[in-house]
């Protein structure tokens, strides 16, 4: 498994390179705007920094998908189909590759979010309060702290819905290249669906959480995704093993 | 070894292989002979469970293709299919990290001899090059079964004959060869049985020393037989 995640990590390689090198060339432009004092060359290199770092979280997901697209019609496909492995085997490679790099992707933002924000905060006392106030927000309340409780379930919850979208996306692409394989506008229509699929799915969960007491809502609605996309990977090995068509 | 009975596999409408049923016995080198679409490609693909057919069955040594027979199932595709980022070193060791037989010295010294570098990168070779460092990584694998398709499409003579003493070294390890070429002379002189391939049909099998004997045909003059008057029908 390490060995396959190890080559999805290459595929994906210059995607990366490419994200984090417009992270670095919007980071200069701060730099190099405040050392010159030029606000309009910071204030640009601010305003890039922020788009990118949402683009980057969006393009580093997309990439994944590509790189099973890629994989699911060219030839390139053939160095993962023809080995002795399970279908789910490659698709758990690329979903773990996408969340542990989507993970870092977000870690490295955030990294130069509080650098910037240490960098640019002349008055250290000031910074000081501020580290010292968000410590005490972190671990105030019973235990762990509450805020360190809403944190890890906002990680949680935006792990669960990355895996959801990728399990979604990976239903999509593969119903595309196996069964719908060479058809005309197969690529479209799995685009079409998949973006169906989530809207009506996202419209629907709500709704049923909606009748669900408070104190099961979390359990069910974590639940709910979790069984989706186990059905979508399931759907998924299921038609790369017995529907294969290259 | 294999066995195919009623082997069809359409794409959408097109019939790309139709009621195919034949027996492959071991330590034999089969060619896959006929013109282009004919069906030999789609017919190795299957072996090598790239894809599946639409009906029909087809067994390797007994059993129904399974994730244990792709590692006794080793395929050349035609096309190239290492990733861009690979160097040729790299590819022999992406072998070795998923098939346990793979032989890694021996994949070495094929390189060798054939003069290609394990540093240098796929996308910077040639098509010869790029097929020779696949045949050789693919006949490494010591698999039970080799299907080659076209080996010999874009080589070199010099090359070719490289890639033959190769396939004849593997086939003293009592492997099985399945090669498709449209060079029916050249594999005429080293290959056991031919199966002859028309419009996705299997036409006939046949054991070349005794289509000698009962024909009184080689392998070229069977072929024009065969499949001349397809083509003039």
């Amino acid at each position: 498994m390490l060995t396959l995640l190890q080559y999805e990590m290459k595929k994906t390689a210059f995607m990366k390179i490419l994200c984090g090198f417009a992270l670095f060339i919007s980071q200069a432009f701060v730099m190099l705007g405040t050392a010159t004092d030029n606000y309009v060359v910071a204030g640009l290199g601010a305003g890039l920094l922020i788009f990118f770092s949402f683009l980057v979280i969006f393009i580093l997901g997309l990439s994944s998908m590509a790189s099973l697209s890629k994989d699911l019609n060219t030839t390139q496909g053939y160095m993962l189909f023809m080995l002795p492995k399970h279908s789910a085997y490659f698709l758990l490679a690329k979903i773990v590759e996408s969340l542990v790099s989507t993970f870092l992707a977000g870690l490295v933002i955030v990294l130069i979010f509080f650098f910037n924000i240490s960098y640019f905060a002349i008055d250290t006392e000031a910074y000081k309060d501020l580290l010292e106030m968000f410590w005490n927000l972190v671990m105030s309340g019973k235990g762990f702290g509450t805020l360190s409780l809403y944190m890890i379930r906002f990680l949680a919850t935006a792990a669960a819905f990355w895996i959801f979208l990728s399990t979604m996306a990976i239903l999509c692409v593969t119903v595309q290249a196996s069964i719908f394989k060479g058809k005309a506008l197969a690529l479209v229509v799995s685009i079409i669906a998949f973006f169906c699929l989530f809207l009506y799915l996202f419209s629907a969960l709500p709704e049923l959480a909606a009748n669900i007491s408070w104190e099961y809502k979390d359990p069910i609605f974590y639940g709910m995704i979790l069984v989706l996309s186990v059905g979508f990977f399931a759907l998924s090995s299921y038609l790369l093993e017995k529907q294969r068509n290259f | 070894m294999v066995q195919c009975k009623n082997l069809t596999k359409k794409y959408g409408s097109k019939v790309a292989l139709r009621d195919a049923t034949l027996h492959i016995y071991p330590g034999n080198i089969y060619a896959l002979l006929g013109p282009n679409g004919s069906g030999k490609t789609t017919f190795m693909k299957i072996l090598g469970d790239l894809t599946k057919q639409s009906s029909g069955e087809v067994l390797f040594e007994g059993k129904p293709l399974s994730i244990q027979s792709r590692k006794d199932i080793a395929y050349l595709p035609t096309e190239s299919q290492a990733y861009p980022f690979m160097t040729v070193g790299d590819y022999g060791k992406y072998h070795k990290s998923f098939f346990p037989e793979f032989q890694e010295e021996e994949y070495k010294r094929m390189l060798e001899e054939m003069d290609i570098s394990l540093k240098l990168p796929f996308k910077a070779l040639s098509t010869g090059m790029d097929k020779k460092a696949r045949i050789a990584a693919t006949l490494a694998r010591n698999a039970k079964l080799v299907l080659l398709d076209e080996p010999f499409n874009g080589v070199d003579l010099l090359a070719r004959e490289e890639i033959e003493k190769m396939i004849l070294e593997k086939k003293q390890e009592n492997s099985t060869i399945l090669l498709s070429s449209h060079l029916v002379e050249e594999v005429e002189d080293y290959v056991q049985f031919a199966i002859f391939f028309h419009q996705g049909k299997v036409l006939s099998v046949e054991q070349l020393e005794r289509m000698q004997e009962n024909k009184g045909q080689n392998l070229t003059e069977r072929y024009r037989s065969l499949l001349g008057k397809k083509k003039e029908g």
